[in-house]
């Protein structure tokens, strides 16, 4: 630091010095008198002016040319004092900026060079009941290109090919958009394997973006897909389950911002961020996915063997409602095969049930205490009913026939006795209480209520045919939720197919237990059950006969209604629904069974309930048995296969 | 070799001996604390610096981790995917097939006396539980353990 001349520094001194002393007076008469200014002419006249004031006018005078330098320093502290006021200002209006201000700007900046991007929000996973996955979203990439930023389509194109295996339509169509430059975005295929996707980043081809993209698939192939339902290529539910829980499957999206250089390409490792994506809860089903495979695996097999069109499997839990199947498979018109379907017709489908539903109409009139399970009723093969004839499945001679007889042989003229000793009001009270008429609360998309008309609506036979399933109209889910009122003590509980729900923090929470009611007494329904064994065992199910277990249910064979209104085509046809409901083990029953096969063959053995449907029933019951672990009684079955 | 110039410059004696002035306490203190500011100013910009650097480097090591996280989260999905289909009854089914295996015709459950029973597990010292599956997460069990471990962070 260089330090002032000696000189300087007693002129400053002295500049100092007066104002130290200033109004002293001793200085003053120290110093030297000042140089005279030019100022004559405005001072006033000195013979006019007091002493005073001629004396304090010299003394200014003198002070200032005195110490003149005094006014430079003046000068450099205003100038310093301004320096620090413009900094002050500055600190201010930076601190302004950055505060009040700053998202403003830090928005506006951050526009500039980066680009922001949605980070999808993984969709919920569904499980089955031992939480196996039945649907999961994996990670996956889309390439898409901004045209407008390619350099080379030639070249870019040909990488797209050799990578993507790109075909002749798609290069064509790409080519077309990177010549012409109109788009600023073009996919170019959406949710390719991940790998494939970081194979393309590493290249960072000027102009092709590649994005993160989950993707829903089945690990289980085709099974469940009925249930579990579809979702689009965006991830968003639009059949069955996935369109039923969409809201609670999908999470909330997040963003990303990643810095982008002046061509536009992300500059990698810039990704940030902004917010994160909040993944959706994960679904406990009631299914089991290996019962699930053995139902349509069964029914396949059948559909295939027979010839039918298409075929349902239901396998409920008998005490809880839980659905540990509900397959349904479709033949293929085209190609001939039979397939899974992708809608649940098992929920959705509406048949005329045919004899399961003499069930009801029987159980109906052993609880309402009007017949006894040995009451008798003269049968004839046949009767007339309005403008209808109506009769029995075969010829016979008027006999005497108690209830049960009527429910095991399935005779169409006794059960329309047992109705009327009912009375067609009460009949039908029961019809509703047994869940017909109204949707089941699965609450399923697009799943149907049936038909059930009011008794004061049947006109005709209809007002009699609907105590054996003609004339009304039942979802197959509803239909074994009847019947299983038998196996579960004459208690009504509702099917269920969500078990839980996994919240984002991992924890499960249980869904509510099916609602319940009363619809049999638990002495009507086990004079029920008894029937139904016979039924099986001495009646129309006897291919439904297991080994170990005691099997009770019974036979449907359904006319179909025809687009004409009739059960008869324009050539005379007729198509069945056959079905078969049973629950076993039928001393304790743990679950309860639907089969139904749609449209068998109308010319053959195989178009009845006992033919069709009842074999799969025997098929599946050990499977079943051996994958929930139910063993069997110790007393051996009545009438089962070997016994 | 230095030479002594003499200032030809008309140098002008005062006219009075200089006066000696005591230098107050006051600017000191001030020259003193301006200097302390300027310091303190300084320092801290530095340590700003330093610790901008550090927070920045620490990001960074962030960023990293949350995109490792992320890997392994899709290393996850894939994997579970991946041990669903494979455990799938589908894809069994297919290669017991492959392997010549057919579904059983009939099945039977067929009792044990309860002595051989007996006798088999006190000389193979098999119990029930040790004879079944050995202890492992169910897949929705480790599904849950990793959404509860992603719950907890912050």
């Amino acid at each position: 630091m260089s330090r002032r001349p000696d000189h300087t520094r007693r002129d400053a001194r002295r500049a100092n010095t007066p104002r130290r002393v200033h109004g002293t007076g001793g200085s003053a008469q120290r110093s030297a008198p000042a140089a005279p200014r030019s100022r004559g002419p405005r001072r006033p006249d000195a013979s006019r002016v007091s002493p005073q004031r001629r004396l304090r006018s010299v003394r200014r005078e003198s002070t200032t040319s005195r110490f003149a330098i005094a006014d430079h320093r003046r000068r450099l502290r205003v100038m310093i004092g301004v320096i620090i006021g413009l900094l002050v200002l500055l600190g201010i209006r930076v601190v302004d900026i950055q505060t009040g201000d700053g998202d403003q700007y830090r928005v506006a900046a951050a526009d500039q060079w980066t680009r922001s991007a949605v980070i999808p929000a993984d969709r919920g996973t569904i499980f089955d009941r031992n939480g196996e996955e039945l649907a999961v979203s994996i990670p996956s990439a889309t390439v898409s290109i901004n045209p407008k930023l390619i350099e080379d389509p030639a070249a870019t194109l040909s990488v797209l090919t050799s990578v993507l295996g790109l075909d002749v339509d798609e290069q064509q169509r790409l080519f077309a958009e990177m010549e012409a430059k109109d788009r600023g975005f073009v996919y170019v295929r959406r949710q390719v394997d991940a790998a494939v996707g970081a194979q393309l980043a590493e290249l960072r081809l000027s102009g092709v973006n590649i994005d993160d993209e989950p993707r829903r698939v089945l690990p289980g192939g085709d099974t469940g897909r009925s249930v579990i339902g579809l979702t689009d290529i965006d991830g968003v539910g639009i059949a069955g389950l996935e369109l039923g829980y969409d809201q609670l499957l999908t999470g909330t999206s997040g963003s990303m911002a990643r810095e982008v250089a002046p061509g536009g390409r992300s500059i990698p490792g810039t990704e940030t961020v902004t917010a994160d994506a909040s993944p959706g809860s994960d679904l406990v089903l009631t299914l089991d996915r290996s019962v699930q495979f053995a139902c349509e695996d069964a029914l396949i097999t059948q559909v295939s063997a027979i010839g039918a069109k298409a075929g349902t499997c239901i396998v409920m839990e008998a005490n809880t409602g839980d659905l540990f199947a509900m397959a349904s498979v479709k033949r293929n018109t085209t190609s001939g095969e039979v397939e899974i379907t992708s809608g649940n017709h098992a929920a959705v489908d509406v048949y005329e049930p045919g004899s399961v539903a003499k069930v009801i109409t029987v159980a109906a009139g052993l609880d309402s205490g009007v017949v006894g399970p040995d009451t008798t009723f003269v049968v004839p093969w046949r009767r007339e009913y309005g403008e209808d004839l109506l009769e029995d499945s075969h010829q016979h001679p008027d006999e005497e026939m108690t209830v049960r007889q009527i429910l095991v042989e399935s005779s169409n003229i006794g059960t329309i006795d047992i109705q009327t000793a009912t009375g067609r009001p009460r009949h039908w009270e029961y019809m509703r209480l047994f869940g017909l008429g109204e949707t089941s609360a699965l609450n399923f998309p697009g799943e149907s209520a049936g038909i059930l008309k009011h008794w004061s609506d049947l006109q005709g036979s209809e007002q009699v045919t609907v105590s054996y399933g003609q004339g009304m109209a039942s979802t197959p889910v509803q239909l074994v939720s009847a019947v299983n009122v038998i196996a579960n003590d004459g208690l009504y509980v509702a099917p269920r197919l969500v078990r839980g729900v996994v919240d984002e923090a991992g924890a499960v929470t249980a869904t509510e237990p099916s609602a319940t009611h009363r619809v049999v007494s638990p002495l009507s329904a086990e004079v029920m059950r008894d029937i139904m064994v016979d039924v099986v065992c001495a009646g129309t199910a006897t291919r439904a006969q297991v080994s170990s277990f005691n099997v009770a249910g019974k036979t449907g064979t359904g006319l179909k209604a025809q687009e004409n209104g009739t059960y008869e085509d324009e050539f005379g046809q007729r198509s069945y629904y056959a079905s078969f409901v049973g629950f076993f083990p039928a001393e304790d029953p743990q679950f309860t069974v639907l089969i139904s096969i749609d449209e068998p063959p109308a010319g053959t053995i195989n178009r009845f309930g006992g033919t069709a449907a009842a074999p799969v029933f025997a098929r599946l019951v050990p499977t079943i048995a051996h994958e929930v672990g139910i063993q069997p009684p110790d007393t051996p079955p009545a009438c089962g296969v070997g016994s | 070799m230095a030479l002594a110039l003499r200032d030809l410059a008309p140098r002008r004696r005062p006219s009075t001996p200089p006066t000696l002035v005591v230098v107050q306490g006051r600017r000191r203190r001030i020259t003193r604390m301006s200097v302390t500011v300027v310091g303190v100013i300084v320092i801290g910009l530095a340590v700003l610096g330093v610790l901008h650097t550090q927070i920045a480097e620490r990001q960074w090591q962030i960023d990293q981790l949350e995109r490792s996280i992320s890997s392994a989260h899709e290393d996850f999905d894939t994997l579970r995917a991946l041990r669903a289909e494979l455990r799938s009854p589908e894809r069994l089914n297919t290669a017991a097939r492959e392997l010549g295996m057919r579904p059983a015709t009939a099945s039977n459950f067929i009792p044990i006396d309860p002595q051989v029973l007996a006798t088999t597990i006190a000389q193979t010292a098999m119990s029930p539980e040790r004879s079944a599956e050995p202890e492992q997460l169910a897949p929705i069990d480790q599904f849950r353990l990793v959404k509860v471990i992603e719950g907890r962070r912050p």
